[in-house]
């Protein structure tokens, strides 16, 4: 067999066969459940559907339909921008403050990296429910706390005007979490002769965290930039779980517009259109971060 | 080293394209006992308990065997969705959403023809129930069960509020003075307890349980005959909110808020911990009750009217049973819908489950267990003025995300104006509602059904 396939190909076509095998189990899953339902999605866009009857076309009426005519569209686009606006810079700056402090030369550092670990393998769901009681606005442990001080708390997620920082400060719960670890591990890359150098020179820490930390780990602050705001233009669960979209629609995201317009009205058509509407504002957003990067951020091996 | 390599490429090839040519649906389990045996996906909660009627005709016959699966009730409806789609659903499903949502998709299938050849009577059902599983004329479904609602209110908070807990409201607006007496504010301006909350039911907000009553009352149906157009700006459903605005104005609303947030399940339902004293809800509570606050006295009454001896008006949970479109054992299924309907089948299970709901049949109610039992005389007599939750059932769940959310949210903020609220509701419950029968116009046209009967 093997010589009759070395007779007909050849070693080199040989080699290239073999590798597509290899690649075959990945290749196969790949096609089968991720790019035909994305380009399948492509065309449902353009359909009213169901699932369960045969789709009819109707040309961009979707999208039209979702930019001028549906207000929650823009009520979603809203809050989730909102979102992502204040939680990605607060979660870049408390996971490197974090990182920074867990930098630290002391006795049991280990136990402390693992103590502010622990919270972030908590699964979603878990940390919802947790929040809404911390949350409550007369009994919970956020509004107790501030009472204990004299302070009239909010009422957090009961609240329009209150319920999306309730739930971006919810977010900052994981900042000990996997991103910290990546900063931890890039601080510990930084050569210690540049610190040094700052030393001698007579800088103080801001001059050290300025001019050597700072930009020797620009590339991860923006790795993690650019990722974190894709992470939070997703944000579902916390709304699904705590507040369903309410009160008055304030926590009403895009993903969770997405999931009742499909899983609750079943209409795959429209809901395929504000998916690829997503995309293009998240590829939009990147595009815009990666141009602003060429200016802020410093690669020591050059380009 | 490289041949090995090689060999586990070639092996790993192979069972790829082995994999992919026995690719299909997993072999269908086959029982060698001739019986006929057909699976029967039903919703659970909290208990995960074979259903009364799945034991009961397992036992009362040999030909047939029904295997209950138990499938959670958030789950439900996406399941038998990839189960239809897939062409291998479960013979028998049951779901407490709108059977139109269901039967307007071409997922079930019609149960006309069994109907016809069993002469089976299907005016043993309550009339709202029944209605509800029509479809363009055709039945699609039979009422399993059915939540029935009344008013509860808490006799102890009423004596020490200086009411007569032998006498509850009858109408709104006693509604409203017993609710004031029995309303308790603390030195610091926290609301502990409320004597009414106009949207709150068993599990959640809802304005079903106010607001939609009282323009059912008043003969409002929020939906023309034909079925093609909302009328959620109907004055009578405008008067009902603003019943709700005004029942709501003496408080501080920020005060109102914090107090509903305290609100959960089980233990936390605002009634069983005595925050709220009186609440429509459902008979599906009670087990509650027994269960979390055993010492609780209690009343059950009719649900309030405009006027004493006007009409009257309730909602209804209706719990369906269906035959997924390509069901494989579609008669077997239909034997066990039939019986399990039945009045005595309906007793039993009452007797046999807790956190039961109603019987959907009207004779199971006449019985002695009912109508023994005062509050559940009560439930049985609120049942003949029982209305559908699906008001607008091609655009179902848009109406209760418009009524039941937003609605509120925005009225009792004062964000927007009554009539501004309802009409943006039923400009969003239109657009769904018109998209709808676009759709379904359409389908019927392309897929050219050769008689009238197949069509769905």
């Amino acid at each position: 067999m093997r010589t009759l396939i070395n007779k007909i190909m050849g070693h080199r076509k040989q080699d290239t066969l073999i590798a597509w095998l290899f690649v075959a189990p990945w290749a196969i899953g790949f096609l089968i459940f991720g790019l035909y339902p994305i380009i399948m999605s492509l065309y449902y866009s353009l359909c009213q559907y169901d699932v369960l009857r045969v789709p009819r076309f109707v040309g961009l009426q979707n999208y039209d339909q979702l930019l001028f005519e549906d207000p929650y569209f823009w009520k979603s686009l809203w809050n989730t921008l909102y979102y992502v606006v204040f939680r990605t810079p607060l979660s870049i700056i408390g996971s490197l403050l974090l990182a920074s402090m867990l930098n630290q030369q002391l006795k049991g550092m280990p136990i402390f990296r693992t103590i502010f670990f622990i919270p972030s393998i908590i699964s979603g769901v878990v940390l919802s429910v947790i929040w809404l009681w911390m949350f409550n606005p007369e009994y919970g442990l956020i509004n107790s706390g501030l009472a204990f001080f004299g302070l009239p708390g909010p009422l957090w997620l009961q609240s329009a005007s209150w319920s999306k920082p309730a739930l971006i400060l919810m977010s900052l719960w994981t900042v000990g979490g996997g991103r910290m670890l990546v900063f931890l591990a890039a601080l510990q890359g930084i050569p210690k002769h540049l610190y040094e150098a700052v030393e001698l020179e007579g800088g103080g820490w801001w001059t050290k965290f300025r001019h050597v930390t700072v930009p020797l780990i620009s590339p991860i602050l923006f790795l993690w930039t650019v990722m974190e705001v894709i992470f939070s233009m997703q944000v579902f669960v916390e709304a699904y779980i705590m507040t369903n979209g309410g009160p008055a629609n304030s926590t009403l995201f895009f993903n969770l517009h997405l999931y009742n317009k499909s899983f609750n009205d079943f209409q795959m058509g429209y809901a395929s259109a504000m998916a690829w509407l997503l995309l293009v504002i998240t590829l939009g957003v990147t595009w815009f971060q990666f141009r602003l990067s060429r200016r802020m951020v410093y690669y020591e091996g050059g380009k | 080293m490289r041949i090995w390599i090689t060999r586990a490429a070639y092996f790993l090839g192979a069972s790829i394209f082995l994999g992919l040519i026995f690719w299909g649906s997993p072999e269908e389990v086959v029982y060698k006992d001739g019986k006929i045996h057909f699976n029967y996906w039903y919703n659970v909660g909290q208990e995960d308990v074979i259903p009364w009627p799945v034991i009961a005709f397992n036992e009362s016959q040999d030909r047939i065997v029904v295997h209950p699966v138990a499938i959670p009730w958030q789950e439900s409806e996406k399941k038998i969705l990839t189960a239809v789609i897939s062409g291998d659903p479960p013979s028998l499903v049951s779901q407490f959403v709108p059977l139109v949502k269901w039967a307007s998709r071409m997922a079930l299938r019609p149960l006309d023809d069994f109907i016809e050849t069993d002469s089976f009577d299907t005016g043993i059902f309550y009339p709202a129930l029944m209605d509800e599983m029509m479809y363009r004329d055709r039945v699609f479904g039979l009422p399993q069960a059915t939540a029935a609602y009344a008013l509860f209110y808490n006799k102890d908070l009423f004596r020490k509020a200086g009411l007569d807990p032998e006498q509850p409201p009858r109408t709104w607006d006693e509604l409203i003075i017993a609710a004031r007496a029995i309303d308790s504010v603390d030195a610091d301006g926290r609301i502990q307890r409320m004597g009414y909350l106009p949207d709150w039911d068993n599990l959640m907000p809802s304005i079903m349980q106010t607001s939609l009553l009282m323009a059912w009352e008043k003969g409002a149906t929020l939906l023309s005959e034909d079925g093609r157009e909302a009328q959620l700006d109907d004055e009578r459903l405008e008067q009902s909110l603003q019943w709700v605005v005004d029942y709501y104005d003496v408080y501080d609303i920020k005060r109102v808020r914090g107090f509903r947030g305290t609100f959960g399940y089980d233990t936390q339902h605002c009634f069983i911990s005595e925050k709220v004293g009186m609440f429509i809800g459902s008979n599906f509570i009670i087990d509650n009750l027994k269960r979390y606050r055993p010492s609780m006295d209690y009343g059950v009454t009719t649900i309030p009217v405009h006027e004493l001896g006007g009409p009257t008006a309730s909602p209804a949970g209706v719990f369906w049973y269906a035959i997924p479109r390509n069901a494989s054992h579609p008669e077997a299924a239909w034997e066990f819908m039939v019986f399990s309907t039945q009045a005595e089948i309906q007793l039993e299970a009452m007797q046999h489950t807790e956190e039961n709901l109603f019987p959907s049949n009207r004779i199971a109610a006449r019985d002695d267990y009912f109508q023994k039992d005062p509050s559940m005389k009560i439930f049985a007599q609120q049942m003949d003025y029982a209305h559908s939750p699906a008001v607008v059932p091609l655009a179902h769940e848009v109406f209760w995300r418009e009524l039941n959310m937003n609605a509120v949210d925005l009225i009792i903020d004062k964000t927007k104006t009554v009539k501004e609220v309802l009409l943006l509701a039923n400009a969003q419950v239109q657009r769904e509602l018109s998209s709808a029968l676009e759709y379904q116009d359409f389908v019927l046209q392309v897929m050219h059904f050769e008689t009238e009967e197949e069509a769905p």
